[in-house]
């Protein structure tokens, strides 16, 4: 409020109201009249007053109840009320004094009287706001201190942004406040991402460490003559019956008809069908370590993704990783176009669709993941799916594995390729969730050393040098593309904070 | 019963000298006045004290802020004894304001052609 007031006048006499409201009008104030207490309550009600001109005798309500309902609003309770009255007894003025007005005088007053009442009357108001303001501020202040006292350093939670604004001591103090808050809150912040990035690192190298078995593992099922349609079958059967089993005891299941069956058909078809029955096609014909090595192909095809689709800023440092990553991969196709058959070369190329494939499945889940389903149900019925699709195909080409009444080395390698399968693709969706494709794809780097690791380990196979500076480019590469930076909002700074609801 | 120019000059005054303002003002009484004066003597007829005095009330405020002294005095006799519930020669007390009250707008209308509209007799 400046010098200005908003002022109400009530009278039912139409003449006295619009002396009057001539009268405040000529002072400077707005003005607006109304010639009912009724009205003049729905009025104050729904707009800023900063006094009242009220008449006593008016028929329905009069000013007594105007003053009585006023007070017991406590919207209304601190407008000050003049009562303007042509009652000629002194009880009557003294009645409106006790139910709470500032002020009487008669009606025809004098205009100098008049005027300095009005004006004393808004100078008051005025002060009053302004204590009920500080008050209000002082208690914003305290409830900042609650939050604070709690451990909620957020300080867009604090509610500070008006009281800062002030340029005395209460203004100093919520500055204080809400420096301390922000310090406070960025280093908690620091920390959160620190241990989020920790975390994630551990699960990638966990990651790593699983799916990286799947390769040494599936060549030594194509040493046992398995087909890779059957196997892929029996892996996303097991895989799919394990994780649905788990989700139908916790109870997490969904109605079939809440399930995005359309959605579901393409992750299986990425992350199952196509490439897990490639990687059993292909561990028949080259080294499980060579896969390993061209796995790692999917974090350069998840930046590229990414970028493509403006999921992540692509920037030069990455684009020099993404070209070492794939000078890498072409060292080892060079090695083997120099050692090894035709076929090899063909079915080396053939296994670049690989990493392609779990790519396009990280940024397919990262885009958008059906809301309401768990991982483990959402990879549960993927494999299901996937099993679906791949057993009239199996049946079809005849590479349905029957499994042997007499569990032998096969139906042990199924069981533990499904297994690796069912942990990997959980852990794969569950990093993809918390921190984005990009950075899940950094698992591939993992699985190839991983892969590699097991190669020697389970199969005895031995890597040459062209290999080794395959796998020294590829880390180079990786080095360059570095972890995307997943991290929480930024806090807001002091003099941008929004105001919080009050609890 | 008459009207105090010393009165409407006040009125002037805390208005700032506004005339079509003044003028507005004096005209909303002299387009409530007669149905005024018939309300007093409608409620005085029919015994209904507390219409009575409510209308008697208002003229008194408006006769009150035109200087009409005798008629606000008359009115608030009027108020009075409405309150009292005692009112002894109410007819003829309202038949005085009715006539006082037309008077009177009778004399701001001719007050406004005189002073605001500068109409000669």
């Amino acid at each position: 409020m400046n010098g200005q007031g908003r002022i109400l006048v009530v009278d039912d006499t139409r003449p006295l109201r619009l002396k009057l409201a001539a009268a405040t009008t000529a002072l400077g104030h707005l003005c607006h009249s109304v010639a009912s207490g009724r009205e003049a309550l729905d009025h104050m009600r729904n707009h800023p007053v900063d006094a009242v001109l009220l008449d006593i005798v008016m028929p329905e309500m009069d000013g007594f109840e105007v003053l009585k309902a006023m007070k017991g609003d406590p919207a209304l309770k601190e407008i000050p009320v003049i009562v303007i009255s042509s009652l000629d007894d002194t009880e009557s003025a003294v009645q409106a004094i006790e139910l709470g007005a500032e002020d009487f005088l008669p009606k025809n007053f004098d205009p100098v009287i008049f005027k300095a009442r009005v004006n004393t009357l808004l100078q008051k108001k005025r002060v009053r706001d302004a204590e009920v303001d500080y008050l209000k501020q002082v208690q914003k202040l305290a409830r900042a201190a609650q939050v604070l006292k709690v451990g909620n350093y957020n300080p867009a939670k604090l509610g500070l942004q008006e009281i800062s604004e002030r340029r005395d001591a209460l203004g100093d103090l919520a500055r204080v406040f809400s420096d301390a808050a922000q310090k406070v809150y960025e280093r908690e912040r620091r920390l959160r991402q620190s241990i989020k990035t920790l975390r994630g690192g551990f699960g990638l190298i966990l990651l790593g460490i699983i799916w990286g078995l799947v390769a040494p593992l599936s060549r030594m099922a194509s040493g046992l003559d398995a087909h890779p349609f059957g196997m892929a079958f029996w892996v996303s059967l097991l895989s799919g019956l394990c994780c649905i089993g788990w989700s139908v005891a916790k109870g997490t299941m969904p109605r079939p008809r809440e399930i995005p069956w359309r959605y579901f058909i393409a992750y299986a078809l990425l992350g199952a069908v196509v490439s897990e029955s490639l990687v059993f096609f292909v561990a028949g014909k080259i080294e499980a370590s060579i896969i390993s090595i061209i796995v790692v192909l999917e974090g350069f095809l998840a930046f590229a993704f990414a970028a493509f689709m403006r999921i992540e800023q692509p920037s030069l440092s990455r684009f020099a990783g993404l070209l070492l990553g794939l000078l890498g991969v072409l060292v080892i196709l060079y090695d083997k176009f120099t050692g090894a058959s035709s076929s090899a070369l063909l079915w080396t190329v053939v296994a670049l669709s690989i990493p392609a494939c779990y790519a396009a499945e990280g940024i397919m889940l990262a885009a958008r993941r059906p809301e309401g389903i768990a991982t483990i149900t959402t990879v549960g019925i993927m494999q299901l799916v996937a099993a679906v699709i791949l057993l009239p195909i199996a049946l079809a080409t005849g590479q349905m594995i029957y499994p042997a009444a007499t569990p032998g080395a096969m139906e042990l390698t199924i069981i533990l390729i499904a297994a690796a399968s069912l942990s990997a693709n959980v852990l794969f969706l569950h990093l993809i969730t918390g921190l984005g494709s990009v950075f899940a794809g950094q698992a591939a780097y993992f699985t190839t050393m991983a892969g590699i690791g097991w190669s020697v380990v389970l199969l005895g196979e031995s890597l040459n040098g062209w290999i080794w500076a395959a796998l020294g480019l590829t880390a180079a590469g990786l080095f360059l593309v570095g972890p995307k930076h997943e991290a929480e909002p930024e806090p807001p700074a002091v003099g941008a904070m929004h105001e919080a609801p009050q609890t | 019963m008459s009207i105090s120019h010393q009165a409407i000059e006040r009125m002037m005054e805390l208005i700032g000298g506004d005339k079509t303002v003044l003028a507005e003002i004096l005209q909303s009484f002299i387009d409530e006045a007669e149905p005024l004066a018939a309300a007093v003597l409608a409620a005085a007829r029919d015994g209904r004290l507390d219409t009575l005095g409510r209308a008697a009330h208002t003229i008194k405020s408006s006769a009150r802020e035109f200087g009409d002294a005798e008629l606000a005095a008359l009115c608030a006799a009027i108020e009075f004894g409405s309150k009292q519930g005692a009112l002894a020669d109410a007819i003829a007390s309202s038949e005085k304001i009715a006539r006082g009250c037309i008077t009177l707008k009778d004399e701001l209308a001719a007050y406004i052609g005189r002073e605001l509209n500068g109409e000669t007799a």
